[in-house]
């Protein structure tokens, strides 16, 4: 027994195959596997960069003048309706589970970097009066999001954490186009009267 | 000259310098592929940067006039902005306003000034500086920084009231 043991122990034919072979695999197999992973991570993250856009770019918009048909503010909750952009945009992504416990946390700054409120109903009919007017960090905002895959990575059993993916967009607050002032209606000349000769 | 014939026949080890050149070329290929991906990540957010820009001199360029120059000097602000949400800008990266990125606005010379409604194109071209580090090559002794200027141009009209 311990003959043939110690011969097949000494038999090097296919050796050098076997040995790249096993050396290799767990290398392929480790690859394979972290690039699926991070493929997953790559699609969430590009889902929730266009949530975050779209956010910004329907909060840059002025929605006060937003009427039904019987001219009644409608009562949107802009600030529900941005983040339910973002809600949709992650939850359309295939690798995210709505039942999975996702962490979302939206965020939003001034052009100073300075947290703010959600920029809803701002004062468009002062910004638009404002002539002239040089840049204003309030003029700009920056929607900031922060999700934390509702997964631990793991490499191979090895645990890596959670991992959290940002995103951030700025954008303007957006009026709608500014056009110059009317110009100021020339004042009517004064007609000449006809003159009435006396006597004729 | 025996030794060295003796060392040439020598097999032992064949795989292991197998290995080390696979594994030092596998390495520079990883490292070039996250450096790509950076450099696609930041012309991302430039097309966001450019296009927010454009948008903004469309809709509020009149402000200052028709003034290209003017409009720049307005922009700035929001195309750094932008740049700085992508992680891969750093602040330093970000020049004095105006020198790191650099805008050019081309006007359409023809656009009629008393009436802005006809003409007025415009397209806003942004060139930011970046610099990729490539790791060195056969031969060198270090690496070398690689010069790149990502450019983004979007072509737009100035908004006219109607």
């Amino acid at each position: 027994m311990m003959q043939r043991v110690k011969a097949w122990l000494k038999d090097r034919r296919g050796a050098y195959d076997l040995i790249q072979f096993a050396l290799v695999l767990p290398v392929f197999v480790l690859i394979l596997y972290g690039s699926f992973e991070l493929i997953k991570l790559v699609s969430i993250r590009q889902s929730l960069e266009s949530g975050t856009y779209q956010a910004a770019r329907y909060l840059s918009v002025y929605h006060m003048y937003y009427y039904d048909s019987q001219y009644n503010r409608t009562g949107v909750d802009d600030v529900a309706h941005a983040e339910r952009l973002i809600w949709d945009s992650v939850y359309a992504n295939s690798y995210i589970s709505a039942d999975g416990l996702t962490q979302l946390e939206i965020r939003y700054f001034d052009g100073a970097g300075e947290e703010i409120a959600p920029p809803v109903d701002f004062p468009c009919p002062d910004i638009r009066n404002a002539l002239n007017e040089p840049y204003s960090n309030n003029l700009i905002f920056t929607v900031r999001t922060r999700l934390t895959v509702p997964w631990r990575t793991s490499l191979l059993g090895l645990s890596m954490g959670s991992v959290t993916l940002t995103s951030s967009h700025t954008s303007f607050i957006d009026c709608g186009p500014w056009y110059p002032p009317p110009r100021p209606t020339p004042t009517p000349r004064p007609t000449r009267t006809p003159t009435v000769v006396a006597g004729s | 000259m025996v030794p060295v014939v003796s060392w040439l026949r020598d097999r032992r080890g064949s795989t292991t310098v197998q290995a080390l050149l696979f594994i030092a070329i596998f390495v520079v290929v990883v490292y070039m592929s996250f450096e790509i991906w950076k450099v696609v990540s930041i012309k991302q957010s430039l097309h966001a940067a450019t296009y927010q820009a454009a948008k903004y001199i469309a809709l509020n360029g009149l402000k200052w006039g028709i003034s290209p120059g003017a409009w720049s000097q307005q922009v700035w602000p929001f195309l750094a902005a932008e740049l700085l949400n992508n992680p891969f800008v750093s602040e330093d990266m970000i020049g004095p306003s105006g020198s790191n990125p650099s805008i050019h606005i081309w006007l359409n010379p023809f656009c009629d000034r008393t009436n802005y409604c006809t003409r007025c194109q415009f397209s806003i071209t942004v060139e930011l500086g970046y610099t990729v580090s490539v790791p060195p090559r056969y031969g060198q002794g270090s690496g070398a920084r690689l010069p790149l200027t990502l450019a983004q141009s979007v072509s737009s009209q100035l908004q006219c009231y109607r």
